[in-house]
């Protein structure tokens, strides 16, 4: 192209505000990276060793923020390997005490070092009066905490240079304050803030039971467009009541779930996420390959439908 | 204070024990009552962080016994509610915690042992540094030698046991009955640090190694090493035990830089 006619169409994108931080989401969107895995600690061995055919692995960025040893080492050779994503636990978005610039400043740096195809965390506050409760504790869906998070999504991604993720934390109890549901205000804070989601469809599946709402209201009214990554895990059932438990198989009901999530969004980077009581390598793989084989049949069946919907319109 | 505000503070208040009016701000759903769905949280804090001090003091735990790790448990975590963004950090003030606080205290093998654990996680995960091999030596020309300066690889540690601490871990990591606490009539100088393969090793030091090596951290030259050496040797013999000290530290894969 033309130096005067680049010019031109940058002046051109720049009157119509569209920055580049748009492009960059547009760039992230395209990047289906297809069925992943969480990457623990047992499993390195095994991953450097076999190169199993996974698409993708996860990573925990806190666990990798030292300065070096085995996990810095088997994360350096897996990397070669297959593409990386981190996701972390403290960044604590939510909460009212200022945001923790030492920890953003490790996670630039292990991002620079890890060059992940993206970042996430978690909606949620993890740290209030200086202390971390290392647990995800859920925010109330007022328009005061909206306005909070979307102010400090903005500062983290002018930080760290990228969009980030945010992932829907399970919740145990419910706020007298709540304006909103939680998809609106997940909604909106993804909308105003410009960062993507990942979305756990456990999480909502277990929030679904403990507040009594039917997830596919949650799964319908999530803008597709912002749903970069899929988390799947397993949960414990205790009638009444589910906790996420991240230590057992997936579910049934949350397959299902699953199943009409891709229905609704098209293919979306999905991954396994097992945090306690690890099984053998095998057995999250074989949990994957039923991941793969329901987002394919899912397709395939959104897609008979919509061309069923053209006939009709033909008709 | 704003609503959002007051309800954080009030989170963490409760999780940490403390009065707070919680309760008021959860909306009542049945069938599951307000108490039951705060409980989950509660219990999870608590589990979350006493799975940490599990994890990372092991051996601690099988010396204390199941009923004095449930004692400390707690109480550690409300003196030292974590202020970290990672768990690897959160058992550091264990230690402290172990000298500062009955009965704990009175066994002052505990906190050493404690200390023990976390110095073998520090050299586990510390920055890496490539070794010096011997051909270094070579390098050095004849009158730099005095002058010149060791700096150790980031994932050596020191460790000063003044009880049987290191023999008791060893008893206990093999499953074995350890020995009856006993203080050490000398204070013995153990060095850790992670081999090739990033395994943690570690060894304890003969009386004149351990100072040479407290010296070499303070920045001492090797003009200073042997000066100290004549407090254990002979003016004939210090140079060369200097050497071979140097020559071993370079041998286990110590010295990530010899400065002249």
């Amino acid at each position: 192209m033309h130096m005067e006619v680049l010019i031109r169409a940058m002046h051109g994108a720049i009157a119509e505000g569209r920055g580049f931080l748009r492009v960059n989401e547009y760039d992230m969107k395209k990047q289906n990276l297809g069925f992943g895995l969480g990457l623990r600690t047992d499993h390195f061995h095994h991953v450097i060793e076999h190169k199993p055919k996974v698409d993708w692995f996860e990573v925990i960025s806190e666990n990798f923020m030292v300065g070096g040893g085995k996990p810095r080492h088997y994360l350096e050779t897996i990397r070669q390997d297959y593409p990386i994503v981190m996701h972390g636990v403290s960044m604590s978005i939510g909460s009212t005490d200022p945001l923790n610039m030492d920890y953003l400043k490790s996670l630039r740096t292990l991002a620079a070092e890890i060059q992940p195809a993206w970042i996430s965390d978690h909606l949620c506050f993890t740290t209030i009066g200086g202390v971390n409760s290392h647990d995800l504790l859920p925010m109330p869906y007022t328009e005061e905490a909206l306005k909070h998070v979307v102010e400090r999504i903005k500062q983290v991604q002018d930080f760290l240079g990228r969009q980030m993720l945010l992932e829907n934390a399970s919740s145990y109890l419910t706020y007298q304050s709540d304006e909103m549901s939680e998809w609106e205000f997940i909604n909106q804070i993804c909308q105003q803030a410009d960062c993507l989601m990942l979305f756990d469809v456990n999480n909502i599946y277990v929030s679904a039971r403990n507040h009594g709402f039917d997830p596919m209201e949650y799964v319908q009214a999530v803008d597709p467009n912002r749903v970069q990554q899929i988390h799947l895990a397993g949960h414990t059932d205790y009638g009444d009541y589910v906790i996420d438990t991240h230590d057992q198989a997936v579910r049934d009901p949350v397959w299902q779930l699953y199943k009409e999530t891709i229905k609704l969004m098209g293919p979306v980077s999905t991954m396994i996420e097992r945090d306690d009581n690890i099984p053998p390598f095998a057995e999250l793989e074989k949990e994957l390959d039923h991941a793969r084989a329901l987002s394919h049949s899912a397709l395939t069946e959104s897609n008979r439908e919509q061309s069923r919907g053209q006939y009709q319109c033909l008709i | 204070m704003s609503d959002l505000k007051t309800i954080q503070q009030d989170f963490m208040a409760f999780l940490q024990g403390k009065p707070s009016q919680m309760t008021k701000h959860i909306k009542s759903q049945q069938p599951v009552a307000t108490s039951t769905r705060l409980g989950i949280y509660q219990n999870a804090y608590i589990s979350r962080l006493r799975e940490t001090i599990d994890s990372d003091h092991p051996i601690l735990g099988s010396y204390l016994g199941d009923d004095l790790f449930d004692q400390m448990v707690p109480a550690y975590i409300e003196q030292y509610p974590s202020s970290y963004p990672s768990l690897r950090d959160f058992c550091q003030h264990i230690p402290q915690f172990l000298r500062d606080n009955a009965p704990f205290s009175e066994h002052p093998i505990l906190a050493e042992l404690a200390a023990f654990e976390q110095i073998l996680i520090n050299a586990f995960d510390a920055a890496d540094a490539t070794a010096v091999g011997p051909e270094k030596l070579g390098t050095i020309p004849p009158q730099s030698w005095p002058t010149m300066k060791l700096r150790f690889r980031p994932c050596v540690q020191r460790f000063g046991a003044h009880w049987n601490c290191v023999q008791s871990w060893q008893m206990l990591k093999q499953e074995k009955q350890p020995p009856p606490p006993q203080q050490l009539t000398t204070p013995t100088l153990w060095i850790l640090w992670r081999n090739p393969e990033r395994l943690t090793e570690f060894r304890s030091m003969e009386p004149d190694e351990a100072m040479l090596l407290d010296l070499a951290l303070k920045g001492g030259d090797f003009a200073d090493m042997c000066d100290a050496l004549l407090n254990f040797h002979g003016e004939d013999e210090v140079a060369m035990r200097a050497l071979t000290i140097l020559q071993q530290w370079i041998e286990l894969g110590l010295i990530g830089d010899i400065r002249f």
